[in-house]
């Protein structure tokens, strides 16, 4: 299907691609605000490349959601006291789950208009369905560890047990939906995944909140490049596996290894 | 599509893996700021399903991931520029 991409739309990916990628590199040397801005610029030529490639029927529905989430953003952003950005971080990572979920059922609702239905049987395809299963237990594990984070409870004794219980259970029930898609599997593997996602954060936050936010990140990354396989978008894809691979392997060092000292120190600074 | 996009998805984990890997435990927040704004991409994602949903029950889950995205994006570029600077005395 590369045929169906032309010149313009290419350059865009590749630019928006690349400068996630640098995004991503700038905090190594100390460029936080650096890594923002090209984040935030490779995030206007992906948007902008979405609304030159695609038939927009909705554009006044579409810039008020945009006005009134960018308020909302801008509010909570500024409104907030320093000390509180840890937990601002984690409930925003944790609203990009819960967008990953809505994604996943306006997919799930309306197949037709995504290109997921099999030509000759008129179901869902397996790829489809496999990727809006993926997408919405990873967003919903995002979203349930953005909420642990906000909920600063002390990790119990039953936490690791149940997230070896719960992460299985989710892969099983995404399995299940695979195979048969509908909305109640799509329920019960939201419901599986929101706990695997809340026990696992809860189990690493006895490490500190920094390894927690990590993985909760790195949930997030997971569930956007799920989303990017069934959207065939390829800077989401660049994002989500710089976000997922990143997050998950920086949460994973910071909770096993002697690393994760100077993370816990940090916390005190914002 | 999808042949094209594995070997990016492929080249962007490696890349992920081995920022991770390189990171100091002190640049722990900076690095979790920029996996804020990198997941808030979900927003291109939402702004496809708003522009192509056919029914009004998956556009209206579009615009509520617009809504949660853009949030995102807007609250994660101030609260990185915050983090980024040094505090008051």
């Amino acid at each position: 299907m590369m045929e169906g991409v032309n010149a313009a739309i290419l350059a865009g990916w590749s630019l928006a691609a690349l400068l996630f990628a640098a995004a991503l590199l700038a905090p190594l040397g100390g460029g936080l605000r650096r890594g923002a801005h090209l984040a935030g610029a490779a995030m206007m030529v992906a948007g902008a490349v979405t609304l030159y490639s695609h038939d927009v029927m909705a554009l006044p529905q579409i810039c008020a959601a945009l006005i009134a989430g960018s308020a909302i953003g801008l509010a909570l952003g500024r409104g907030m006291p320093r000390s509180a950005l840890p937990s601002l971080m984690s409930g925003l990572i944790g609203q990009a789950g819960l967008a990953a979920v809505f994604i996943g059922g306006a997919a799930l609702r309306d197949p037709h208009a995504f290109g997921l239905l099999d030509d000759a049987t008129d179901r869902l395809r397996i790829e489809g369905a496999a990727a809006i299963g993926a997408a919405v237990a990873c967003g919903a594990m995002a979203c349930a560890g953005g909420a642990a984070v906000l909920w600063r409870g002390a990790a119990g004794r039953w936490h690791p047990l149940a997230a070896a219980a719960m992460l299985p259970a989710t892969g099983g029930l995404v399995a299940a939906f695979i195979a048969t898609p509908d909305l109640g599997r799509l329920l019960a593997c939201v419901g599986a995944a929101w706990l695997a996602g809340w026990t696992v954060v809860k189990w690493a936050l006895s490490w500190g909140t920094g390894p927690a936010l990590a993985l909760v990140g790195g949930f997030a990354g997971w569930s956007l490049a799920a989303s990017a396989f069934l959207m065939e978008n390829m800077p989401m894809a660049v994002a989500g596996g710089l976000a997922g691979a990143a997050g998950s392997l920086f949460g994973a060092r910071l909770c096993g290894g002697a690393g994760r000292k100077g993370l816990a120190d940090a916390g005190r600074r914002p | 599509m999808t042949p094209f996009l594995l070997p990016c998805f492929l080249a962007a984990c490696i890349v992920g893996a081995l920022v991770a890997w390189r990171a100091r435990p002190d640049e722990g927040w900076a690095l979790v700021s920029v996996l804020q704004m990198l997941s808030s991409a979900i927003l291109v994602g939402a702004l496809i399903v708003a522009a192509e949903a056919g029914s009004s029950i998956a556009r209206t889950l579009g615009l509520l991931a617009i809504v949660a995205g853009s949030a995102g994006f807007c609250g994660g570029l101030v609260t990185a520029r915050r983090i980024g600077m040094p505090p008051r005395p």
